[in-house]
């Protein structure tokens, strides 16, 4: 399978430039596709309510590194499709994402299209600083169609502290 | 291959939490007193000690069970949203790793 | 007791008999949203919800009868309704499968364990119509009457949930 993979370079943003809000993606216009789905995923966890769900990590220091990772988010919105057949949704839904991923402040840094599998997979990073404040991974297939959005830094490589919490299996 | 005996052995029903009916109950402060029935002054009175229970340990019972569910149904979500991450995040180390294999070749 | 009298009881505001309707159903329907959420702690959530949610109701309700199909439909929607708000992906579930063993006790075990993985790989109202099929051993007519769906769809979804499951099912390779 022939993939075409491109590994961006990370551009620092200008200063003062963005937000944190910059970083939350307005996913409501896929959300007609949750009717056209054979499964899908909505869910919308604001900086509230990872806030009230870390309130109750112990402070040991199993569960330490998951609060601290929780506490500095401010959200995680993720919007995921299974359809039972393809072209459900269009290229439409699909650029409508990938412009709001085009305004400043956000950074590709990962980008892997697949012409004959008709794959796309996408992950941005949103800079403040020149710090990473955000994510978006964008995946689209032809039965399936899948946007993350974590507003917050989030270090990803900081992921597999929070093996066994949340019940979170071991990770790639 | 006959899967149903193994589908009714592996779906049959499973007993609820020992105290689940108190736990349903105490969300509704619907309190069963046999001692409330033996005369109208027991009756008073447990009406009354309902009632201050109600007013205080009762409410906030309630309140932190009401907490804890929440608490609960939020770490559900964000269990499933770390795990789609984790997923598609798998799904792009792949095709790295296999667009960097075929470019050795 | 008669379940017409501990209904007819509970509607009046007996507290016993409310507590008692509970204990008759807690484990259809803990059972019910077990089978679908895979998670006790889900589960033991969304059986308490509906159980208020039949307090809430006792006065529409007119039998013993009325209120089992009732918890069995009301538990039912809900299992769908979150399982589609929030899917679990069969394939990043913590449990991981037990080794394999020899004896028919633990052989028991881990299929009922493989079961209900392949299970959580079917889509939401397919699965319910399993588990309404094969927990509580429902008839198509019911199963229908309860998910409001038509029964060619609920003998449908029967015909082809089991072929899917028969084939993950089925050995493979020489067995031991």
């Amino acid at each position: 399978m022939k993939t075409r993979i491109a590994l961006l370079t990370l551009l620092l943003i200008v200063p003062g430039a963005a937000s944190a809000q910059g970083a939350k993606l307005e996913l409501k216009g896929l959300d007609r596709l949750a009717k056209l789905a054979d499964e899908a995923v909505n869910l919308d966890i604001p900086s509230g309510m990872l806030a009230f769900a870390g309130s109750f990590l112990k402070e040991d220091k199993d569960q330490a590194a998951a609060k601290q990772l929780l506490s500095n988010l401010k959200g995680i919105y993720i919007r995921s499709f299974e359809f039972d057949r393809e072209n459900i949704y269009t290229a439409d839904d699909v650029e409508n994402i990938r412009k709001q991923l085009s305004a400043p402040g956000w950074s590709k840094f990962i980008s892997s299209e697949s012409k004959r599998d008709r794959e796309l997979v996408e992950i941005y990073s949103w800079q403040e600083g020149g710090a990473s404040a955000g994510l978006a991974i964008l995946v689209a297939e032809p039965t399936e169609l899948t946007i993350i959005n974590i507003v917050g830094p989030i270090d990803l490589s900081k992921l597999p502290l929070l093996q066994g919490q949340f019940g979170i299996p071991k990770l790639p | 291959m006959n899967i149903e005996p193994d589908l009714q052995r592996a779906l049959r029903r499973q007993p609820a939490p020992p105290d689940f009916a108190d736990r349903v109950l105490a969300r509704i402060d619907v309190q069963a007193s046999p001692a409330s029935r033996r005369s109208p002054v027991r009756q008073w009175l447990a009406a009354a000690a309902a009632a201050a229970l109600v007013a205080t340990g009762a409410a906030q019972y309630y309140t932190y069970q009401q907490s804890v569910a929440e608490a609960e149904r939020i770490r559900q979500d964000i269990r499933l949203a770390l795990q789609i991450t984790s997923e598609k995040l798998a799904l792009v180390q792949a095709r790295v790793d296999a667009s960097l294999s075929d470019s050795q070749r | 007791m008669d379940r017409d009298d501990t209904l007819a009881r509970a509607r009046g505001g007996d507290a016993a008999a409310f507590a008692s309707l509970v204990r008759q159903h807690q484990s259809m329907v803990f059972s019910l949203a077990l089978h679908m959420l895979r998670s006790r702690p889900a589960a033991e959530d969304l059986a308490q919800e509906v159980f208020l949610e039949l307090y809430r109701s006792l006065p529409r309700l007119e039998s013993g009868a009325h209120a089992t199909s009732w918890l069995r439909k009301v538990t039912g929607h809900r299992c769908i309704d979150e399982i589609r708000r929030r899917q679990h992906r069969p394939e990043f579930q913590v449990e991981e499968m037990p080794e394999r063993g020899i004896f028919p006790v633990a052989r028991e075990v881990f299929l009922a364990d493989r079961v209900q993985r392949l299970l959580a790989g079917l889509p939401a109202r397919a699965r319910m119509v399993v588990v309404l099929r094969f927990q509580e051993e429902l008839e198509p007519a019911e199963i229908a009457e309860t998910l409001d769906m038509p029964v060619n769809t609920v003998k449908s979804h029967l015909r082809r949930s089991l072929a899917v499951l028969r084939a993950k099912l089925m050995p493979q390779g020489p067995q031991v």
